[in-house]
């Protein structure tokens, strides 16, 4: 095993293959935790379906308008002999801009905030571009912290790059480790797309009054949503354990009126419930943000 | 609130059918119009039986256990 002082050069090269590392086609944000297990997995669409429309975990945009490399260059220092030495070595960073809708981009701004997710690339010629420790089969995102930052207004000279999302990553030693494979019969930024629920846009209309609070739903950019039933939504979270939603009456109107109540007890003053429309059973196909209950 | 149609409206029926008559009854006539026995009825929950007849269940039973 070689020490951080090991003068051993890299060893053998492939001499007939030059291939340019590509540009950064998408960006495909992962929970913290998700990995493949093996190269197998990490090429296997049924997996990556799974992470998409069924358990969550990856998220990945229709693709980018392009993309700011912003790591800072390493600090050169000039000891005291006159010689230069690499002091540090920045970890990743960049802006993406990404291919959206301005509905969908005010939904990223709520939740891209700072948390740290793990970043798998897709890069240009389809191949993805990921994390694998040495000594391991287990393959993941590089790790990030990513903010979504707008500047509020559209640059005249390049109007595609609104959508913002600065992509922080934390260790450069994740980069030294990486893997590129090419799935052999699909792409991340056809097949996975195509796999993302629906967005849809929530919002309260009539603040809770036990045990009902009026919501409305459209379609992101779209028409209002009617049709979605009982089973169609969820609690999130709450601070009353207790509480559950008992009834849902579609009004046809992409309204719904939402009933959250304990044994004709609803929510009290102080308690609250987080919602939102999950459709279907697993593969979801429509999916909302979340919103706040409060009761009172 | 105006009252609402129940038949525009899918319920809980696993958790309602838990709940009390009384405690439907609470529930529902906050905002639905209606009869609130034959939802309660419909959603799977079991209204009491009439006093007679629980003067009787409450005999057989004591026999039974007895």
């Amino acid at each position: 095993m070689s020490n951080v002082c090991s003068v051993s050069l890299p060893g053998s090269i492939n001499a007939d293959c030059v291939a340019p590392m590509q540009k950064i086609k998408n960006v495909i944000i992962l929970e913290p935790g998700t990995t493949f297990s093996s190269l197998s997995d990490f090429l296997n669409l049924s997996t990556w379906k799974a992470f998409v429309d069924t358990t969550l975990k990856a998220w990945i945009p229709v693709g980018l308008e392009g993309h700011e490399n912003t790591t800072d260059d390493p600090e050169i220092q000039t000891s005291g002999q006159g010689g230069k030495f690499v002091a540090n070595e920045p970890p990743p960073s960049l802006i993406a801009y990404l291919s959206m809708n301005f509905c969908d981009y005010k939904e990223v701004l709520n939740v891209l905030k700072g948390g740290t997710y793990e970043i798998i690339y897709e890069l240009n010629d389809g191949s993805l571009y990921a994390y694998r420790a040495k000594g391991d089969n287990v393959i993941r995102g590089f790790k990030a912290r990513i903010n979504a930052v707008t500047k509020g207004f559209t640059d005249p000279a390049a109007i595609a790059n609104f959508y913002r999302v600065m992509i922080n990553h934390t260790s450069i030693d994740e980069f030294k480790n990486y893997v590129v494979a090419a799935p052999a019969a699909w792409t991340a930024s056809l097949e996975l797309v195509s796999y993302m629920p629906s967005g849809l846009n929530m919002m309260v209309t009539t603040p809770y009054s036990d045990p009902t609070v009026v919501v409305e739903i459209y379609d992101r950019c779209g028409d209002a949503k009617t049709g979605l039933v009982l089973a169609d939504f969820e609690i999130v979270e709450t601070n009353a354990s207790t509480k559950v939603i008992t009834g849902v009456t579609d009004n046809s109107d992409g309204t719904y009126d939402i009933d959250i109540d304990a044994t004709g007890t609803g929510l009290t003053a102080s308690e609250y419930s987080i919602i939102r429309v999950k459709k279907g059973a697993g593969p979801y196909t429509d999916l909302s943000n979340k919103v706040l209950v409060v009761g009172g | 609130m105006t009252k609402k149609d129940p038949k525009k409206t899918s319920f809980n029926k696993e958790v309602l059918s838990k709940y009390t008559p009384e405690q439907f009854q609470k529930y529902f006539e906050k905002r639905y119009s209606g009869d609130w026995k034959y939802w309660y009825k419909k959603l799977g929950g079991k209204l009491p039986e009439s006093k007679k007849k629980e003067k009787i269940s409450e005999k057989e039973s004591t026999s039974t256990s007895e």
